[in-house]
């Protein structure tokens, strides 16, 4: 380990790898540019420098535009990147009560700590929670989707029928597109732009972004006033005072991103709204998450950037990418003449070493690069609202424009922009519209693979051991307040 | 019977479930040799009766309430000021290719931050400056070709 920091600590490294970590907290923090994209951006530089640089500016940007997609989520209701969409919920509400840098640096020290947790899982058991995850099959995937969607429940606020309905259209929207199994186009009605499904970065943008500005427009009260009022005067010793408070929240999360992480197919932005889920499941504060509540921060936050050094589990220990973003990593390694797999911890122990040194190293840059991205962008925010909302509709356009370069994707950010606007004017909530949206094709792929299996024979989605234990843990997630209550009600009498 | 809230959802989610069925009725069934297997329309309609259920939930719901606007909070000035935007928004996108990307974007910029207060002055500048900051990411960092427009014929 040791000759592997020496090897990382070179200028020919540092540099490319910093800088790196610079355009990571850019990317991030623009709406429309996600860490997939600054990643893909970066593979062709790396090729001409050594394979530890070349892998220490993926890493860095990773990280660092995890982060950086809650800047926006937190100050202006637009998440930078998918992964930061559960941290909207109580994090913008923090900035509406004057303690938007507050959440962020919370934010901050929660998402390098949880790289960190994420990482030493990643050093000491990955083989084990890969050999673990390799035993999922589409019966445990389904249970696993079912399980994320009964976060839904947890995390609306206000009328579980309405949480249910914005469900439901969540996953309808998932279905539009080229059916994944026959290739016949669902719900496209001949347009062509619709056949590879709805791009819910877009429904994101439109949803969150859009929809909050056209609501502050609505109330032309509202638009003189400057974006933040606050000033930033935070010390590390009361962040970690806080997160020392919520260390169950913490390692919670961080443990389930990383668990999620691990699956493949399932990435950070799954994995923030399971643990947001099981945060607030848990909490003595139910009623304040959503409002406001710290807790509701620490955990999406903590879990999204664990979840990354979970994602690398599969991809280092089978080859097998745990997200989009090692599956352009595992591309790149191999360019550089390296085969990911059990192998390459044998063969190329020397080059694990130092991917572990560099993501452990890159929590603590984290910190410092991005408490600089914080304070870049709290003075933009010093601008008055209405000169805001113009940069947020103009940025939510051009973001969504540039994902395919197509003015269709406008059109369809716009119509769930203003979606957005009519669903929290009527009181329907618009996260678990995006938990469906991102969990639907997980759902059904699954469910209808599983049924092919068995010849249409549910019993198998419940008998096997690793199903089961989902099932229950379901069942608990949904009636263990409602049993627990009976009991005690039972036990008193 | 006055018409609440709740009354408007209920009535969404059953129409949008039966559209969902009757949409799905046309979709193919899917064999593997002998064996039916769930084919393209077996989650839509799992979901469309979700859909019809939920909207019989929300009618129930409406007896306990009392909301009766839908758009809460939204005064006249308001209304127009959103559905301005809104037209706006889709005047940019069906000139974003023919007028291209800097002149559809200045103007939106200028009349967005005219409609919302933004001084006149103010608004030429800050619109120069995000027009800047737009081309300078997207075209001149990321390499995203912006539309050029008429303006392409020129330059």
């Amino acid at each position: 380990m040791l000759e592997a920091l020496a090897g990382i600590f070179k200028l020919h490294v540092l540099v490319p790898w910093i800088l790196a970590m610079f355009f990571g907290i850019f990317v991030g923090g623009v709406p429309g540019l996600t860490a997939t994209m600054a990643v893909a951006l970066l593979v062709p530089l790396s090729y001409y420098m050594s394979p530890i640089a070349g892998l220490a500016m993926i890493i860095g940007v990773e990280f660092t535009a995890i982060f950086a997609g809650d800047i926006p989520a937190t100050f202006l209701r637009i998440p930078g990147t998918p992964a930061s969409g559960a941290a909207i919920l109580d994090g913008y509400e923090l900035t509406k009560k004057g303690k938007g840098s507050l959440a962020l640096s919370i934010d901050l020290v929660a998402s390098a700590l949880g790289g960190l947790v994420g990482i030493l899982i990643l050093i000491f058991i990955s083989s084990a929670l890969a050999n673990f995850a390799l035993k999922f099959t589409n019966f445990e995937y389904f249970w696993m989707g079912v399980f994320g969607l009964s976060m839904s429940a947890i995390i609306t606020t206000g009328s579980k029928i309405k949480g249910l309905f914005s469900v439901l259209l969540g996953l309808l929207v998932s279905t539009v597109g080229m059916d994944i199994t026959t290739g016949y186009p669902r719900f496209t009605f001949g347009i062509t732009n619709l056949m590879s499904g709805v791009n819910f970065i877009l429904v994101m943008i439109g949803l969150f972004g859009l929809s909050e500005a056209l609501k502050y427009i609505s109330n032309p009260a509202s638009l003189k006033m400057p974006s933040i009022n606050e000033k930033i005067s935070i010390t590390f010793r009361s962040i970690f005072g806080i997160l020392w408070k919520f260390k169950k929240t913490f390692f919670a999360s961080s443990l389930i991103g990383t668990i999620v992480g691990a699956l493949p197919g399932a990435g950070a932005d799954i994995a923030a709204w399971v643990a947001y889920g099981t945060s607030k499941k848990t909490s003595k504060n139910k009623e304040s998450f959503g409002h406001g509540n710290i807790e509701g921060v620490i955990a999406p936050t903590s879990a999204n950037n664990a979840a990354l050094g979970g994602t690398w589990i599969p991809t280092l220990v089978f080859g097998i990418p745990g997200d989009s973003i090692t599956a352009i990593v595992l591309g790149a390694m191999m360019m550089y003449g390296l085969t990911p797999g059990p192998l390459i911890f044998q063969q190329n122990r020397a080059l694990v070493n130092s991917i572990f040194s560099i993501a452990l190293i890159s929590q603590l840059l984290l910190v410092i690069i991005g408490f600089i991205g914080i304070k870049s962008y709290s003075y933009i925010l010093k601008l008055p609202r209405n000169v805001i909302m113009t940069g947020v509709i103009i940025f939510s356009m051009v973001g969504s424009y540039a994902l395919n370069n197509n003015v269709f994707d406008i059109g369809v950010m716009l119509f769930f922009g203003i979606l957005g606007f009519l669903f929290e004017k009527a009181g329907i909530p618009l996260p678990p519209l995006i938990l469906a949206l991102i969990l639907g094709p997980m759902i059904e792929n699954n469910l209808r693979i599983g049924l092919v299996k068995t010849s249409g024979n549910l019993l198998p989605f419940f008998t096997r051991p690793i199903s089961f234990t989902l099932v229950i843990i379901i069942i608990i997630s949904f009636f263990g307040d409602s049993m627990l209550k009976l009991i005690k009600n039972k036990m008193r009498r | 019977m006055k018409i609440k809230v709740e009354h408007i959802i209920g009535f969404l989610s059953i129409f949008l479930g039966i559209i969902t069925i009757i949409l799905t009725l046309h979709f193919p069934k899917f064999n593997i040799g002998k064996e039916k297997v769930p084919g393209p329309s077996f989650f839509p309609n799992i979901i469309a009766f979700f859909l019809i259920f939920v909207g019989i939930l929300e009618f129930f719901e409406a007896k306990h309430s009392t909301r009766y606007v839908f758009l809460q909070g939204v005064n006249k000035k308001g209304m127009r000021n959103v559905l301005i935007i809104v037209l706006a928004i889709f005047l940019y996108t069906i000139s974003l290719i023919p007028l291209g990307f800097i002149i559809t974007t200045f103007l939106f910029s200028l009349a967005i931050m005219y409609l919302l207060g933004v001084g006149k002055i103010k608004s030429i500048v800050y619109s120069f400056i995000v027009l800047a900051i737009l081309i300078l990411i997207f075209e001149k960092l990321f390499r995203i070709p912006l539309p050029g427009g008429f303006l392409n014929l020129y330059i």
